[in-house]
């Protein structure tokens, strides 16, 4: 049994009484435990709404998903964010640490919100800051570190809890290549380690850490790559000429 | 001008925040213009006691202009923040200092213009509405409004400077600007200001030789400099402590983790941090605001309600003549005769003879003639036979013994010195004709002695006849008794106390002024309300984006309200504790105000007090449940 199934997911937002945007038209899709999914796609294509309804922070219009055997889709509001607490980790483009909490505190959030007692939150960042290398950075300020540092604090956050599935929307968006390699190289450690990941990404560079890459286009996934027992650099390469097709096509059914 | 472009962009396009700016600066705008319309605009002046209310007045302006500058300041640094990462950005993009002090400038006198505009028309609308509707509520009649250009262009230079100051305060914030450091400062949570402990004792300094001055200060038009000085101290000493409390009360709550990690005070106590010292200036801002509705209530209602006090004090009878001869038959016939033309019948004549109040001081129950600044009462006696006559009793006394009479049983001891005599005292509650002569200010005592020698000897002076009656009649053919008889006596006026005329005149008297203090209070607390609301919306569009993060986290709605309620919750009661302690030491100033018109009655100020302090902290809650609403509405939206 997968670690996340999703069949025929359909999302519509309705603009107005009559515009309808199709953002998903049918999705299948299932996650085992352990892997690592990229999935990819142009602006626009959906990807963001995918990982929402994944993240139970949106609903889809029709089909079902479900998580480690638990329907997603039609969870209350309380009990959506109990288990986005108890199941999810999130890392953002943006990072989305908040200026109010030192970093320590910021890492803590979701424990806290579980209502952990504060002798178990010390125990969990003290073998996750180690790995992640983030020890001198605790006691400051989010506004006083570096965008990689603050990815890297946004990693940590999503790991405390120790969640099932750690769920990331282009989390190498804001940052420049040496920054994007380190956190890859994290995510592939962590990966390694049994942690469950999707992330979004643009890049076919940061897709090529994965061990599988979806495509998504006109709402549906479009295509799927296996990374197998190639290196790296032979998977980039399928990547990048995937997309390539995927842009050609576009061109001549234009 | 792109200056302008910019400037007028950034005001349109931070609404969330400009708006409410706008909105705080527009209430002290219209606070303000009232109380100088209410200076300016009004009869003030000439109506009884025109010139203590005046200085009333003159004080609660120089308050509020004070608590004003402070508030929009502060106010101003949030909305700075916002502007300082877009100055940043700007000066990324080209603009040098000139020009950013341009924008800035620009977008002040944006602020300003409206501000003021908006605050004038309030004011000028609420001061005209208010006025005219306590005028039929209180039925006080006396006091009448114009429009003049005066107190407007008054407020319009209050503000001018204030706005100027502000201004500069902002340039002088640019001094070293560096794009990037502009940028980053806009997330920066605010620190704790540098030698806090320094700064908290020297508030403290500050608030407690403002108490001081008050309280040592003897209520008179000549303390007035005083006053303002006083006044002066509490606001700058509120300020301090309750930004520097209020950081050090939450960083001890942070470092208490069994509290602190919890998810409603996690939240709470990091947002209130974050913002430590806007948040303090906020909560004294409050406190001030809910301090001055206190006293101009309590001042207000105490003297109308002391007013009887004062009535009974100076006669319980209807007609009371003192006079330093005996009535004799002439004027006799002259009274009974002007009675039954004015159609009331007198009743109850009593008559008696007393010696001439001695003015003096009382200490340890020893008795010590004066005239100074110490002098509080004035002993008068009468021999027993007299008292027990008048008051239908059948008191027996020694020699050394005495009965004493004191208005509201202010005198307590046990035995009285006087002369090198010492007398039992048995206190007496009732006596029907007790007077004040002249009706001074100081509080007369009546000692009443075994035989007539003995009061001789206790108050070895000239003997007064004291003459009193009650009529019987319509109200104002009494009233029209009272107020002829002087003339048709050929008597002294203050030698003739008619309680039908006095009621009048205390009516309009304290009518004024219960007609102020409610202006007042009333002004006051509509300010209370929406300076809460101001720092709630405020706060709501800064925590905004900070919710939505934690909701994404797992954060239910149900537990945002919690946090909301804790962060609320937490210092919600501190204005109201320092509003009360700040009450506490302005108690004993209206007490001196009150004695100078005989008007304090313990009892009357402690329950007034009371009532006011359990309305006011009604009224609170009201507004900050409702203004919780409101935030809980932005979060969540
Ligand atoms: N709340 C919304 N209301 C209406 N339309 C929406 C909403 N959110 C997304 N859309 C639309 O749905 C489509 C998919 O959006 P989505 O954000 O998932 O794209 P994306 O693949 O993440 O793009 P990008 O790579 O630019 O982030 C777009 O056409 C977008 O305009
Ligand atoms: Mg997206």
């Amino acid at each position: 049994m997968s670690l996340l199934n999703l069949k025929h997911i359909k999302k519509v937002f309705t603009e107005g009484n009559t515009n309808q945007i199709v953002a998903l038209r049918d999705i299948d899709l299932s996650v085992e435990k352990g892997e690592f999914v990229a999935i990819m796609g142009e602006s626009g294509a959906g990807k963001s709404t995918l990982l929402n309804i994944i993240a139970t922070l949106d609903q889809p219009t029709s089909g079902t998903i479900t998580l480690n055997q638990t329907d997603l889709s039609h969870l209350s509001e309380k009990d959506s964010s109990q288990f986005r607490r108890e199941h999810l980790g999130f890392v953002f483009q943006s990072f989305n640490l908040l200026d109010t909490f030192n970093n320590r505190d910021n890492i803590f959030l979701p424990l806290v919100l579980s209502k952990a007692k504060h002798e178990f939150m010390i125990e969990r960042i003290k073998p996750l800051s180690k790995a992640l290398g983030i020890d001198n950075l605790l006691d400051r300020q989010p506004s006083e570190i570096s965008g990689g540092q603050k990815q890297r604090i946004a990693i940590a956050r999503a790991l405390i809890t120790q969640p099932d599935l750690l769920l990331a929307d282009e989390p190498t968006g804001a940052l420049d290549s040496g920054n994007s390699e380190k956190i890859l190289q994290l995510f592939n450690h962590i990966n390694h380690s049994g942690q469950t990941i999707l992330m979004v990404t643009h890049s076919a560079e940061a897709a090529s850490y994965a061990q599988r890459t979806l495509f998504i286009k006109d709402g549906i996934i479009y295509n799927e790559l296996y990374r197998g027992d190639q290196n790296r650099s032979h998977y980039l390469e399928q990547i990048i000429n995937s997309l390539a097709a995927l842009q050609s096509r576009e061109v001549t059914s234009q | 001008m792109i200056q302008f472009k910019l400037a007028y962009h950034h005001l349109v396009k931070n609404k969330n925040q400009s708006l409410p700016f706008i909105f705080s600066n527009t209430i002290w705008v219209a606070v303000v213009y009232i109380f100088l319309a209410m200076l300016y605009d009004t009869n003030l002046k000439n109506i009884s006691f025109g010139a203590i209310a005046v200085a009333l007045m003159q004080l609660g302006l120089g308050f509020v202009i004070l608590v004003s500058g402070l508030a929009i300041i502060y106010a101003e640094q949030t909305l700075s923040k916002q502007r300082t990462k877009e100055l940043g950005l700007y000066s990324m993009l080209g603009l040098n200092k000139h020009n950013l002090r341009q924008v800035i400038g620009i977008e002040n006198l944006l602020f300003y213009a409206i501000s003021t505009g908006l605050g004038l028309i309030i004011g000028i609308t609420f001061s005209k509405l208010s006025v005219m509707s306590l005028r039929v509520l209180l039925n006080f009649e006396h006091l009448h409004q114009t429009l003049t250009i005066k107190p407007i262009a008054i407020a319009a230079i209050i503000f001018a400077i204030i706005f100027l100051l502000l201004t500069l305060y902002d340039f002088w914030g640019l001094r070293h600007i560096n794009p990037i450091t502009l940028w980053h400062k806009a997330s920066k949570a605010e620190t704790v200001p540098k030698g806090h402990t320094f700064l908290a004792i020297t508030g403290l300094i500050v608030l407690i030789m403002g108490y001081y001055i008050s309280i040592s200060s003897r209520a008179s038009l000549s303390a007035f400099l005083q006053m303002m000085v006083a006044i002066m101290l509490v606001v700058a000493g509120t300020y301090l402590i309750f930004i520097i409390g209020s950081i050090v009360f939450l960083k001890l709550l942070k470092q208490n983790e069994n509290y602190y990690y919890k998810p409603k005070n996690f939240i709470a106590v990091a947002n209130m941090l974050f913002r430590m010292k806007q948040n303090g200036a906020g909560l004294a801002t409050i406190s001030l605001l809910c301090t001055a509705t206190l006293v101009s209530i309590i001042a207000s209602v105490s003297l109308v309600a002391g007013q009887n006090n004062l009535l009974n004090l100076w006669s319980q009878r209807d007609i009371q003549i003192v006079s330093t001869s005996p009535i004799n038959l002439v004027q006799n016939e002259q009274i009974t005769q002007f009675a039954s033309k004015t159609n009331i019948s007198l009743q109850s004549r009593r008559q008696m003879t007393v010696t001439m109040p001695t003015n003096g001081e009382l200490k340890n129950n020893y008795f010590k003639a004066n005239n100074s600044l110490k002098t509080e009462v004035a002993i008068s006696s009468l021999d027993l036979q007299q008292y027990n006559h008048i008051e239908g009793t059948h008191y027996h006394l020694a020699d050394d013994e005495i009965l004493l009479y004191s208005p509201d049983n202010t005198y307590q001891g046990k035995e009285i010195i006087i002369h090198g005599h010492k007398y039992k005292v048995k206190p007496v509650t009732s006596f029907n004709t007790s007077f004040v002569y002249n009706h001074s200010t100081y509080k007369p005592i009546f000692i009443i002695a075994k035989s007539q020698a003995i009061a001789q000897k206790i108050n070895p002076t000239p003997v007064l006849y004291v003459t009193s009656f009650n009529t019987v009649g319509t109200k104002s053919a009494c009233k029209q008794f009272g107020e002829k008889l002087p003339n048709l006596l050929n008597a002294d006026p203050a030698s003739i106390t008619s309680r039908f005329v006095i009621k009048d005149l205390f009516g309009s008297l304290f009518g004024g002024f219960l007609f102020i203090g409610v202006l007042i209070s009333l002004v006051m607390i509509c300010a209370t309300a929406m300076i809460i609301y101001y720092k709630q919306v405020s706060e709501g569009y800064s925590d905004k984006a900070n919710y939505a993060i934690m909701r994404q986290l797992g954060l239910s709605q149900q537990e945002t309200r919690k946090a909301i309620n804790s962060q609320v919750l937490t210092v919600f009661l501190l204005p109201i504790v320092g509003a009360v302690i700040n009450l506490a030491f302005a108690l004993p100033v209206l007490k001196n105000v009150l004695s100078v018109f005989s008007m304090y009655n313990i009892n009357i100020l402690i329950s007034v007090s009371f009532i006011c302090i359990a309305l006011l902290i009604t009224i609170y809650m009201l507004i900050y449940w409702a203004t919780t609403a409101v935030y809980k509405q932005i979060i969540v939206s």
